[in-house]
C-alpha cells in the first residue's frame, strides 16, 4: 500500500484489491512494516474500488486496535475527504406545533421537528426526530435527532433543562447558570450550549447565519 | 342548582381534606347550604377532621348501590346550619363507584345545595377519575416543595383531559420565615411552574393539627391565621375580592394575639 501525505496529514491509498481480506490483510502488513514511522499520527485510509461493508470498516478499526499509536481518522472513497461515519437520512418534513404548556407527565412524539409554543415543564417529555424549538421555559427532558440524528438542535427561550438527548449524546444540564435563551447541539461527540442570540430580526431572510 | 367543586392535589398529605373541611365550614357560616362529598373509598378521613365518625351510619357506597338513600345518609353537621357530609365507605375500595354514579350522585346532590365540595384521594388512579366526574370546577392544593409543585403540575394537565380548565390554586402550609431566608420555595416560583389561578394562600399554623384531632375545623376559630385563610378563600370562592393576607406582620401579630390567648 502506498503512503501519502498532505495538507490534510498522513493517508494509506488501499487501491487495486480485488476483495476485502486482501485489502485487510495487506493493510496490516503495512502498519507493522511503517507503525515506527507514522509514530502518533492520524491516519485516513483511502478505499476504491469496493463498498464500505461492516466487515472491511470493522477489520480496518480491527488492525488499528493493535497500535495505540495511531489514530484512524477516518476511511474514504478515494478522492471524497474523510467522513468516517455516514450521515444520517434527513429528518421527515412537517413540524408538529404544540400550543399549550406540557405539564407533569404528559409527552410529545413527533418523527420531524417540535415547535412548543409554551412551557415544558419539569416531568414533561418532548421526543422529536428533528429539532426541538420552545418559545417558552424548557425545564423538563427534551431528546432531539432521535434515534441518531446528532445533528439534530434544541432551542429554548429560557434553557434549563433536566436533561437533554440529541442524537445518542446524554447531558444533565450542570443548572447553575441564570437561564436564557440558548441552543444546545453535538459537537465531537459532547452537548455543547451557547446563547441562542444569532436570532433573525423580522423580514430578515439572511440564509445560513451561524 | 348547586355547583360542585372537587378538591385535588396529586400528592398525598398537602392537606385536600383540611382544605374540603374548612372551606366546607366557612362557606356554611356564612350562609351557602354546602353538601362535603368524601370520595376517599378505603381510607375516608373527612368525617374524622369534622368531628362526625360515630354518627356515620350509611355511606356514599350505600347510595350508589342502592341500599340508602341519599337524604338519609347525608350527616347534618350541628354546629353549622347548612353543613352536610356523605361519608365514605371504609370497607370497600375505589372500585367500588363508577365515574358515571358519581356523576349521578353530584347532579343528584347539586340540587338540593349550592356547593358540593369532593374530597379527591391521593394519586392519579380510578380514586381521581370517580371524584373528578361530577365535578363543574376543581381547586388543586399544593404545598411549596418540589415534589408536591411537580404532581400538581401533573395533575393540572390530567384535570385538561377531563375538561375542567382553568383550576384555582391554593397553596398549603407555607412558612414565611423559610421562604425569606430562601430555604422554600414562594409563591411566585409556584405560580410559575402551574400557571393557574392563584385562590389563596394558607400558612402553617399548629393550630390545624389541634383543631384536626378535636374534630372542630379552624376556619371557625377567630385566633387562626389558616382558619383566617380559609375564609378569606371561601369569601373568594362567592365572587368577593379579598386582598391576600399579609403574612409577614400579621405572622407576628398572631404570635401576640396567640400568647395573649394562652395568658388569659
Amino acid at each position: 500500500m502506498d503512503i501519502k501525505g498532505d495538507r490534510r496529514g498522513l493517508r494509506i491509498l488501499a487501491h487495486g484489491f480485488s476483495n476485502e481480506d486482501e485489502l485487510l490483510a495487506d493493510l496490516q502488513r503495512t502498519l507493522e512494516r511503517h507503525h515506527q514511522f507514522f509514530g502518533r499520527s492520524a491516519l485516513v485510509v483511502e478505499v476504491s474500488g469496493m463498498p464500505f461493508s461492516e466487515h472491511l470498516l470493522g477489520g480496518i478499526a480491527g488492525h488499528f486496535s493493535a497500535f495505540p499509536a495511531l489514530q484512524l481518522a477516518g476511511v474514504v472513497h478515494d478522492g471524497q475527504s474523510p467522513s468516517p461515519k455516514p450521515v444520517p437520512a434527513a429528518p421527515p418534513e412537517g413540524a408538529l406545533i404544540v400550543r399549550m404548556t406540557l405539564r407533569s407527565g404528559q409527552v410529545v412524539e413527533h418523527a420531524a421537528d417540535i415547535v412548543v409554543a409554551g412551557d415544558v415543564n419539569p416531568g414533561a417529555r418532548v421526543i422529536a426526530g428533528g429539532d426541538v424549538f420552545v418559545l417558552g421555559r424548557l425545564r423538563g427532558l427534551v431528546m432531539a435527532g432521535q434515534p441518531d440524528r446528532e445533528n439534530a438542535a434544541v432551542y429554548a427561550l429560557r434553557f434549563e433543562p433536566s436533561q437533554i438527548r440529541i442524537g445518542s449524546v446524554w447531558a444533565i444540564p450542570p443548572g447553575e447558570s441564570a437561564p436564557r435563551a440558548e441552543m444546545a447541539r453535538v459537537e465531537n461527540g459532547q452537548v455543547v450550549v451557547t446563547p441562542w442570540t444569532n436570532l433573525p430580526e423580522p423580514g430578515d431572510h439572511r440564509s445560513g447565519a451561524d | 342548582m348547586g355547583e360542585a367543586i372537587v378538591i385535588t392535589s396529586g400528592k398525598g398529605g398537602v392537606g385536600k381534606t383540611t382544605t374540603t373541611a374548612n372551606l366546607g365550614a366557612a362557606l356554611a357560616t356564612m350562609g351557602q347550604r354546602v353538601a362535603l362529598v368524601d370520595a376517599d373509598i378505603g381510607l375516608r378521613n373527612l368525617d374524622v377532621v369534622l368531628g362526625l365518625e360515630n354518627r356515620i351510619v350509611y355511606d356514599l357506597v350505600d347510595v350508589v348501590e342502592g341500599f340508602a338513600k341519599l337524604k338519609t345518609s347525608l350527616i347534618k353537621d350541628k354546629r353549622f346550619e347548612n353543613l352536610y357530609l356523605l361519608p365514605a365507605a371504609q370497607t370497600k375500595d375505589k372500585t367500588a363507584v363508577s365515574p358515571d354514579q358519581m356523576r349521578q350522585l353530584v347532579s343528584d346532590l347539586k340540587q338540593d345545595f349550592d356547593i358540593i365540595l369532593i374530597d379527591c384521594p391521593a394519586g392519579i388512579e380510578q380514586g381521581f377519575r370517580n371524584a373528578v366526574a361530577g365535578a363543574d370546577k376543581a381547586i388543586v392544593v399544593c404545598t411549596p416543595e418540589v415534589s408536591s409543585v411537580r404532581d400538581a403540575d401533573r395533575i393540572v394537565g390530567l384535570l385538561e383531559a377531563h375538561e375542567l380548565r382553568q383550576p384555582l390554586l391554593i397553596i398549603n402550609r407555607i412558612r414565611p420565615a423559610m421562604v425569606r431566608r430562601g430555604d422554600m420555595m414562594d409563591i411566585d416560583d409556584i405560580i410559575e411552574i402551574l400557571a393557574i389561578e392563584l385562590l389563596g394562600v394558607v400558612p402553617d399554623d399548629d393550630a390545624i393539627v389541634v383543631s384536626t384531632n378535636r374534630g372542630e375545623p379552624a376556619s371557625v376559630n377567630q385566633n387562626s391565621r389558616a382558619g383566617e385563610a380559609y375564609r378569606n378563600i371561601a369569601r373568594r370562592l362567592l365572587g368577593e375580592q379579598v386582598p391576600l393576607m399579609n403574612l409577614e406582620e400579621a405572622g407576628l401579630l398572631n404570635r401576640l394575639r396567640r400568647m395573649m390567648g394562652r395568658s388569659r
